[in-house]
Parts: C-alpha cells; structure tokens; sequence
C-alpha cells in the first residue's frame, strides 16, 4: 500500500487523487506524537506558574508579606535537591519517609478494603448490614481520625500509617463491592449455563467484571491517603516528612521550604496518578470494553 | 423431548403492592431436533418462557421435563444464546469458548479441539484470537452460538439472538443458523417477534398473545427448505399468520 504523509492527504491539489484510495497509510512524525501532549501540559503548568506569580506579586506589594514567587521556589528546590539540608535532613530524606509511610498504609488498605469489598460482594445479606458503617467511615474527614490514632496507637509513625490506611479503605470497599454487584446478569447466568459453581463464576467472572470499578476504588484510595498523610504528619509528631516540613517552615516563617515540599508533593502525586493508574485503568479498559 | 405442562408464572411488584400474571396455562411439547419458533409481540412473556426453558427462573405452577426429569437450574445440556452479547469481553473468542468445557473438567488438549471444531463450523476461524469489541455484532453472536454448541447441549434455546442486528445481517445470520442446524442436528426453541424469521427457519411456530402471556396458535410449516421470502407457500403463511390468525394484534 502506498504510504503518504498525512499532510499530503488534507492537502487539496493532492487529496483530489488521494481520496480515490479506498484505505490509506500514513504517517505522522514521532515528534509530533509527543510533542502534541507535552505540550498541553506545558500549557496548562504555565497558567499555574502565571497565576501563581501575580498572587505572589499581590502579596508582597499590596499586603506586605514574603510570598514565595515561583522563580524563588524553583531556586529554592533546586538547591535543595543538590543537598540543601531542611530541618536537619535532605529533601530526599522527607521525600523518602513520606512515601515509605504511603506505601505501607495504603498497601494495607488495599489489602483488607479488597478482600473486605469481596466480602461484602458475595452477598446481598452482607452487603445490606455491614455496607453502611463503610459508608460512615467514607464521611469521616481525614483528620477526624487524629483522636483515635493518637488513642491506640500513640505519637509516631504508626499513627500515621493507620490515618492513611483508615482513610483509603472505605472507597477501596466500596468500590470493589459495588463492582461485584454490578457484574452484568447475563454474564452470570452464561456462565451457569455453561455449568460453572459459585466460586468458578465468583473469581472467573465477577471478578474480572469488576476490575475496573476497583481501580477506581484505588485511585480515590491513593488520593485520600495521599492527602491525609500529609496532614498527619503536621500533628501526629514525626521528626521527618513532607508534611512535617510544611508545619515546620510554618513556624519559622521559612515560606519558601512550605512551597517547595508542596511543589514536591503535587509533583509526585501527578507522577503516580499520571503513570501507574493511567496505565493500569487504560489496559484493563482494553480488556473490558 | 421438552415438556411443558400447566406452567404459570406471576410477577410481584413489591414496591406498588400489584401482581401481574406473565404467563396463564402453557402447554408445550418439543420433539427431539425440531426446530420451534415461538413468536409474540413483546411482553407477552416469551422470554420468560425460555428463561423457565433454560432453568434461570421458576415456575409458579406446572412443570417443565427435560427427557421426563424436571428442570431445577441451568445446565449445560440446556445450552442458551442470549439476546445480547454474553461473551465475556476480557477473553478471546477461543478462551470463551473453552470456558465451558474448562469448567467441566474436559482435558486441555481435547478443550481446544472441540473449541476449534466448532469456531470453524461457525466460520470464525480467522478470528478465535480477537477480543469479542473486535467483533461486529453478527461475529459476536456466531462465537456465542459456537460457544453453546461446543457445549453439545441436547437443546438450543436462542432468545431473539439476531434481534439488534440490521436487516441483512440477520437473514445471513438466519441462513447460516439453519445450516449449522443441519450439520450439527439439535433440538432448537427460538424466540423472536419477526414472523418471516420464525417462517423461514422453523419446523412448527407458535404464536403467543399477551396480558396474560398464552400460546394461541400452533402452525406446522410444512414448506421444504430452503424456503424463499417471496416464494408463494411463504407469502401465503405470513398472510394467514398476520391476518387471519393476527399475531401481533392480541
């Protein structure tokens, strides 16, 4: 088949003769096919970093206080990532700390809300009388857990892991269930037909209809964490962190280093939701649709 | 042999507190490898005929006898085509098929030879490795059809399977359902509304009315196959179907 570049086929002198193919190839440059998305997100980082900077002008002139701009930020960040210690340790370090709290509290959510959502799934009569504690635990804000953790587990990281966990669970549940229940009829009754018993038709069909609906669960689970963590350690005293950067450069007025640990924060946020969960949803929806 | 005797089935409505009789008094008895046609306008509980058929719902009253055992749930010698695609979408056409003869515990070499035997036979040969929203609706309907087949249920219960596809698309598919039929002899009950379907693939239709759900006319098409849509003993039979007997009109 002859190959054309695509511009060539919108050219008008040149598509009167092209159009008389019936299926064409063409190709489009690999540069484009980066650049393209790159460049809305350079876009879209560019109204933030604008709007960002006449805030911070408006607060320095007009109500006189040392708003980080963004240049100062970037500054500021790069000369931690080359070392600069924050409160006695290297961004790396808060960085590190952080996620390694995300990572051990969400992985226990993620752990118990699934095997709890499939639980809940396998039955209505489950699903009537447990569903709703999961969805009060859903309404309890992030930081309302503060009192508790402090109650069982004490100041210290523990507290925090169990903040994040407590917090990514109920969507991780509800949403695993919720995808269970929602397994199309037909499906099942295929399957019963086909001579297949409950747990065949549980784990061989339920289940992977529901896929999508527990990455949902996931994101919003990450998310919740994410944020709640952040907050926590702001309270629940531990000597590392992001968040405990941000409460510590609150106190002695060093704006500069809040920014940068949120700019941080953001950063690796997007990084996950952008990466890891884009990729996943993406290829189970390959698979599902 | 079916049997169905004095089946009766009524809808509860819990939430209005109403009742509503589906289906009054069906007696129905199919022979082995004839191919009935039940057709009705819809809501008149002809679905539900077939489900009870098939074991996914439960009679009121009366009894349904498979071979003289009665039906209590699905099986796979009651094998089932549904109305839309029941294809599982994360497997490919060969894994869906196989899935039934996993489940029943048949060895692997042999899952895959029964499974391909009968992807041929429905002439998807060229596609066993395509996901089912690679398919176009008619495919999608073939590889549920191979998928039930390679079941070798003794009964092909096929609830209006080409109702969403176009009107050429459906005669193709008619025509190559009749001679998969013929190749691979079942019993086949079939459900749809559309009267020149039922008279160009069945032995013996029947004709339900609705509010309640009744089977009131029984017609054996006697015409030799292959019939043609505009051939006179057709022509004829949708004529007295839809105005003297007024199917579609009760």
């Amino acid at each position: 088949m002859k190959v054309i570049p695509l511009s060539d086929m919108r050219d008008k002198k040149e598509g009167v003769s092209n159009y008389e193919m019936l299926e064409f190839d063409f190709k489009e440059s690999k540069i484009k096919k980066i650049a393209n998305p790159a460049l809305y997100v350079i876009i879209s980082m560019a109204i933030v970093f604008i709007i960002w900077y006449f805030v911070a002008q408006w607060g320095i002139h007009i109500r006189g206080v040392p708003f980080p701009t963004p240049m100062e930020t970037l500054y500021r960040l790069s000369s931690m990532l080359q070392g600069e210690a924050l409160y006695g340790r290297t961004i790396f370090e808060h960085l590190y700390a952080s996620l390694m709290r995300w990572c051990v509290g969400f992985s226990i959510a993620v752990i118990s809300g699934i095997l709890m959502g499939l639980f809940l799934g396998s039955s209505e009569m489950l699903q009537k009388t447990i569903m709703p504690v999961i969805y009060v635990i859903q309404l309890i804000p992030g930081l309302a857990w503060i009192p508790i953790a402090l109650l069982i587990f004490g100041l210290g990281n523990t507290s925090t892991i169990f903040m994040i966990a407590a917090t990514a669970f109920a969507p991780i549940v509800i949403n695993t269930s919720g995808g269970i229940r929602a397994a199309p009829t037909v499906y099942v009754r295929a399957a019963r037909m086909m001579g297949a018993g409950k747990a065949t038709i549980f784990l061989r069909v339920m289940l992977p209809s529901a896929a999508l609906s527990i990455i949902n669960g996931l994101r919003i689970g990450l998310a919740n964490g994410w944020r709640v963590l952040i907050a926590a350690e702001m309270i629940v005293g531990v000597g590392l962190g992001l968040g405990y950067s941000i409460i510590q450069a609150r106190w002695s007025l060093d704006f500069e280093a809040a920014f940068v640990s949120i700019l941080v924060i953001s950063i690796i946020g997007l990084l996950i939701e952008k990466t890891l969960f884009s990729v996943l949803e993406k290829k189970v929806a390959e698979q599902l649709t | 042999m079916l049997e169905v005797k004095n089946v009766s089935k009524a809808y509860i409505d819990k939430n209005r507190g109403r009742g509503m009789v589906a289906l009054r008094n069906i007696n129905l008895t199919v022979e082995k490898n004839e191919f009935v046609c039940i057709i009705g306008p819809s809501g008149c509980g002809k679905t539900t005929l077939l489900h009870m058929i098939a074991g996914f719902e439960k009679q009121d009253v009366g009894s349904i006898l498979l071979n003289g055992k009665g039906v209590t749930g699905p099986s796979p010698d009651k094998g089932v085509v549904f109305q839309e695609s029941s294809l599982f979408p994360w497997m490919n056409v060969l894994d869906n098929v196989k899935f039934g003869l996993k489940v029943q515990g048949i060895a692997a070499d042999k899952q895959e030879e029964i499974a391909r035997k009968y992807i041929e036979l429905v002439g998807l040969r060229s596609f066993e490795h395509a996901k089912p929203h690679e398919l176009s609706g008619g495919m999608k309907q073939k590889a549920a059809i191979a998928r039930t087949l390679a079941l070798d249920p003794e009964m092909l219960l096929m609830d209006e399977p080409f109702a969403s596809q176009d009107e050429q698309t459906r005669q193709r598919l008619d025509n190559e359902l009749l001679n998969i039929w013929k190749k691979d002899m079942k019993t086949v009950i079939f459900v749809t509304h559309n009267i020149e379907e039922a008279i160009l693939l069945a032995d013996r239709i029947l004709v339900m009315a609705s509010r309640p759900g009744e089977i009131y006319w029984e017609e054996q098409v006697k015409i030799p196959r292959p019939r043609y849509l505009f051939s006179e003993e057709v022509v004829e039979l949708r004529k007295k179907l839809l105005e003297d007997i007024g199917c579609c009109h009760r």
